[in-house]
């Protein structure tokens, strides 16, 4: 416990010299000390990690551009089981499969970093204010939230993508209008619980404005579920968007996994067994996902912490 | 002594509607939870008060209608000599929120567990803009050192959940008065803390007290605190007060047959002690259906036709305090009192 | 340290140790307590928060948390060793034979249902009585604790706290139990609603002669209630003895300081002293006494040797190195001074 001290009071007295940003030091170590001690957890951020850089790197790591026609001696090398030159093999138009599943984490990623971002924000901002102020308030926030809950998710994208076009961008925005219900439903029910603790009273009698309270006092207590919520959402984002392109209404400019899976079902690779096709997309899929549901489920470690240490 | 007194309030009363059953809320006239019903009292400057009685009584609701959380339903209440039952603006209300602090019953609770202790006594500074950043260090390191918690770099960087009950509660208090508050307010101090702690906690709250000449109001149901802390004391009943004055007065001269059964219903750590019969009657009153005449009729032994009819006016006793009783006649002794005690007792 | 078993004890605890298993290590909460409570007798267990007194009641009724273990000892009840019973024979005596009045009993009744089906599901199950003479057993119970039969058909809602505790203690009561158990009976009711319910409770032991274990954190309700105490200090029991003897010459430093941090209404004069430090983790508890270090009494064999019970009057024992000068030290307890200087 003297090194978790002596720790705290290096960062400590950071925080009275530097301010914001050894406050965010201070809370990357603990996230960091969290993870250490959680091996799902950890195993979700490591795949994360892992896909990052994936997507961040494609260029360097892919052999070839994703959609290029590859010839070999002039004749092009279409459906071609894996080999040396094509670690996973080539599509029915030539195109390198490992190249495809190696840059197919930058949609993936782009779309569930938003996403999860979008819901993460917008469902806690709407928990927020709806639960803090309760009455006319939350009454119109929770009509909305009742009408976005209305709405089936998957349809909708189809729907908005249909009319705006195949863009990643306008996937995630189908997203951002709808995903961030679930949150803000629980957001708010935690708020009702912690508005009513005795620290936000002693707060309000000290003088405390509104927002204040609400953002100093009652968000650091419902983060942890902001951010349990953020990883879910991530991963049920993928899966749309894998589903949305699967259905053909993906993004061609950007090979996502979901493409992939498209593809290879349209070639009829299944019939010609070419494993190496959809399964690899398949798995990444999946791992990325499971990843979202570990690293939510250690999230709600810290939302029951060992706090009643009495 | 009534020069200036620091609080002051006349007739406050605290309303609420009354939920008949649990899905139906009902505002008919007359189905009204009289919460605080025409309380008016005064506390001098350096001066401390003490409002006792039990569960649903009104003593937290008036409390909390001195700190301005619940807006009065009627009454005035004049603050420092300024009339503060109506502010509005943003900046009167901030400036008696700097002015007036609350000690919560609850010390587990009082913090934000996501806070150090130092962000926690670094709030209330950031609030009404105190300071510079070293002069805060500064003043939060003073905050703990005045509560006995030291030395006091080590609690900066602690966790509510580190400290044990005894120290939450002081540096509750440390926060109270980091702001330079002129009255506090102690809802309950004690009463979650352990029987060992309590007297350390209560022993600082009368010394700070008393070196910055904090006007206080406690608020208890435990009479023996009161009585140790408080020079005045006020006993109140389903929403009204039904005896105040000395401390000494109100509880060993108790004119009021409900304050009288409160002291008699106090335990005696001393095992041979014999205690009397808690002259009381055995009823739930109810807050809602209010009785026409004094409130306390139903358990009362002494209960004659006009309780019935009229509530009783506050009048001065011989000994000093206040009472609300038809029963209790001013220029009486005690006397009067012993003779219906050899009465009829319906007590359990 | 064991002792032999009394005979005529309805409940005699020896040596008991129950240990919770945490992720710092093993927290012995219960460490070598006995004590023996005879039919007909009232004992109070004082303690404060973490003194264990809770764990050791759980453990005698074996409600234990999953992650506690009884590491040694005995708990006899009516003769039989209730560690060593097995879980079904045990849901036997629970209710029938020794039944618990839980703290915050007000949370005890399911609010869905009238308070009198509480009532016929223990005295149908277990008592195996017909409905009608469950019925009649109910009315019964509520007599006996002062409550009008007719709010029998209420719901837990429409009763108000003390109420509720009179109905609980009812409950208790159905089967007609040897031995009651009370968890901090009183703590949360208001002063007057408190008395009803000690009266209650003083009523009963001596009408139906009932034997009574009450843990509870106020040393004015155990001199109301019970006739002996058992005060408790870190898992360990300081001071035993008949509730005039300990409460009023008090053998114990942690009872004297106890003692004094209860605020009587009757001495206007005087300032409270209170004990400063809190109590030792558990998990590694200092060798010695456990109290040395709060103690302005220790001297250096406190360090070093843990004390044990020795008897010191009249069924009255307690655990400390210093009870040959008790008279000088029970002197300077009263003093505020000597618990200033309380070394580190």
């Amino acid at each position: 416990m003297n090194t978790d001290a002596r720790m705290n009071q290096r960062t400590a007295l950071a925080f009275r010299e530097k301010g914001l940003l050894s406050i965010l030091g201070r809370n990357l170590a603990g996230v960091y000390r969290f993870l250490k001690s959680d091996p799902f957890c950890m195993t979700g951020a490591l795949i994360y990690l892992f896909f990052m850089l994936l997507a961040i790197f494609a260029p360097l790591i892919a052999p070839y551009d994703p959609h290029e026609m590859i010839k070999h001696d002039g004749k092009l090398a279409y459906n071609q089981p894996p080999s040396a030159q094509h670690w996973l093999g080539t599509t029915n138009m030539g195109r390198d499969i490992f190249s495809q599943l190696v840059h197919g984490a930058k949609p993936a990623m782009m779309v569930g970093l938003t996403a999860a971002f979008f819901v993460a924000v917008v469902g806690t901002l709407v928990g927020l204010f709806a639960g803090y102020y309760k009455g006319r308030v939350d009454s119109v926030l929770m009509r909305i939230t009742d009408i976005a809950f209305g709405i089936p998710f998957e349809p909708f994208v189809i729907v908005l993508v249909a009319f705006l076009g195949p863009s990643v961008w306008n996937i995630v925005l189908a997203m951002g209008l709808l995903l961030w219900r679930d949150t803000a439903r629980v957001i708010r029910s935690q708020v009702l619980t912690v508005r009513e603790r005795s620290f936000v009273e002693a707060a309000k009698i000290s003088g405390a404005s509104d927002l204040r309270i609400i953002f100093v006092q009652v968000m650091p207590n419902i983060l942890p579920l902001s951010f349990l919520y953020g990883s879910l959402a991530m991963g049920w984002a993928i899966l749309t968007e894998a589903a949305v392109s699967f259905l053909g209404f993906g993004d061609p400019a950007m090979i996502s996994w979901g493409y992939m899976l498209n593809d290879a079902y349209a070639s009829q690779a299944l019939s010609r067994e070419a494993y190496w096709w959809f399964i690899p997309p398949g798995i990444f899929i999946m791992l990325t996902v499971m990843a979202g549901f570990y690293i939510g489920r250690g999230a709600e470690e810290i939302l029951y912490p060992r706090l009643k240490n009495q | 002594m009534a020069e200036n007194p620091l609080v002051e309030v006349r007739g406050l009363s605290k309303h609420f509607p009354a939920r008949q059953h649990l899905f139906r809320v009902s505002s008919k006239d007359g189905e009204v939870l009289k919460a605080v019903d025409d309380v008016s009292f005064r506390i001098p400057k350096g001066h401390s008060l003490g409002i006792a009685g039990e569960s649903g009584c009104g003593k937290t609701t008036t409390a909390k209608m001195l700190l301005k959380l619940y807006e009065p339903t009627a009454g005035t209440f004049l603050f420092n000599g300024k009339d503060v039952t109506n502010l509005k603006s943003r900046e009167e209300i901030k400036q008696f929120r700097k002015q007036a602090q609350l000690m919560f019953q609850n010390p587990f609770e009082a913090l934000n567990p996501r806070f150090t202790i130092f962000r926690s006594l670094l709030e209330p500074l950031i609030v009404h803009n105190i300071g510079s950043r070293e002069e805060r260090i500064e003043r939060i390191r003073q905050a703990l050192e005045q509560v006995n918690l030291v030395p006091a770099e080590n609690y900066f960087d602690k966790y509510p959940h580190q400290l044990s009950g005894g120290q939450l509660q002081r540096v509750v208090l440390a926060r109270a008065l980091i702001v330079e508050p002129i009255f506090l307010v102690a809802d309950e101090p004690v009463s979650m803390l352990d029987v060992s702690v309590r007297a350390g906690v209560l022993n600082l709250m009368k010394m700070l007290t008393e070196r910055l000449q904090l006007t206080t109001l406690y608020i208890s149901h435990d009479l023996s605190l009161i009585s140790y802390m408080c020079e005045q004391t006020a006993i109140m009943y389903l929403g009204k007060i039904v005896e105040i004055g000395d401390t000494k007065s109100v509880l060993h001269k108790p004119k009021h047959p409900y304050t009288q059964a409160l002291l008699a219903a106090v335990p005696s750590p001393d095992p041979d002690e014999e205690r009397e019969e808690v002259l009381i009657k055995n009823h739930v009153p109810s807050p809602i259906n209010l009785p026409k005449g004094c409130r306390f009729q139903d358990r009362c032994l002494y209960a004659e036709a006009i309780c019935r009819e009229k509530a009783p006016e506050p009048r001065q006793a011989d000994s000093g305090q206040i009472v609300a009783c038809h029963m209790v006649s001013p220029l009486e002794s005690v006397s009067s009192f012993e003779k219906n005690q050899q009465g009829e007792e319906k007590a359990i | 340290m064991t002792r032999e078993v009394k005979e005529l004890s309805l409940l005699d605890v020896n040596d008991l140790k129950i240990y919770y298993k945490t992720p710092r290590g093993i927290s012995r909460a219960v460490d070598g307590v006995s004590f023996s409570l005879d039919q007909g007798r009232s004992l109070g267990l004082v303690g404060e928060s973490g003194c264990g007194k809770s764990t050791l009641v759980k453990g005698i009724i074996r409600v234990l948390a999953g992650n506690a273990v009884i590491a040694g000892g005995s708990v006899h009840f009516d003769g039989n060793d209730m560690t060593k019973m097995s879980e079904s024979r045990i849901r036997q005596v629970r209710w029938k034979d020794l039944s618990l009045v839980p703290q915050a009993a007000m949370d005890s009744l399911n609010p869905v249902y009238p308070v009198i089906d509480s009532f016929l599901e223990i005295l149908m199950l277990k008592g195996k009585l017909s409905r009608r003479e469950a019925t009649q057993r109910a009315h019964e119970l509520f007599a006996m604790v002062g409550l009008d039969p007719k709010r029998l058909r209420y719901y837990p809602h429409e009763f108000s706290g003390g109420m509720k505790q009179r109905a609980m203690i009812a409950l208790a009561l159905a089967l007609n139990p040897k031995l009651v158990i009370a968890d901090e009976p009183v703590t949360a009711l208001d002063v007057i609603v408190q008395n009803q319910v000690l009266r209650v409770l003083k009523n009963l032991k001596k009408k139906l002669g009932l034997t009574l274990l009450m843990i509870t954190h106020d040393i004015a309700v155990v001199a109301e209630t019970c006739d002996e105490v058992a005060v408790m200090y870190a898992g360990k029991i300081v001071e035993i003895g008949p509730v005039s003897r300990v409460l009023k010459h008090a053998m114990h430093p942690y009872t004297m300081g106890l003692a004094n941090a209860f605020p009587n209404l009757k001495k206007t004069e005087g300032t409270l002293i209170s004990i400063e430090g809190s109590p030792p983790d558990l998990v590694d508890p200092p060798k010695g006494c456990r109290f040395a270090a709060r103690c302005p009494f220790q001297i250096e064999a406190c360090l070093r040797e843990e004390p044990s019970l020795v008897s010191v009057g009249d069924r009255h024992q307690a655990a400390c190195h210093r009870l040959d000068e008790t008279a000088i030290l029970q002197k300077m307890a009263k003093e505020v001074d000597t618990w200033r200087k309380i070394p580190s």
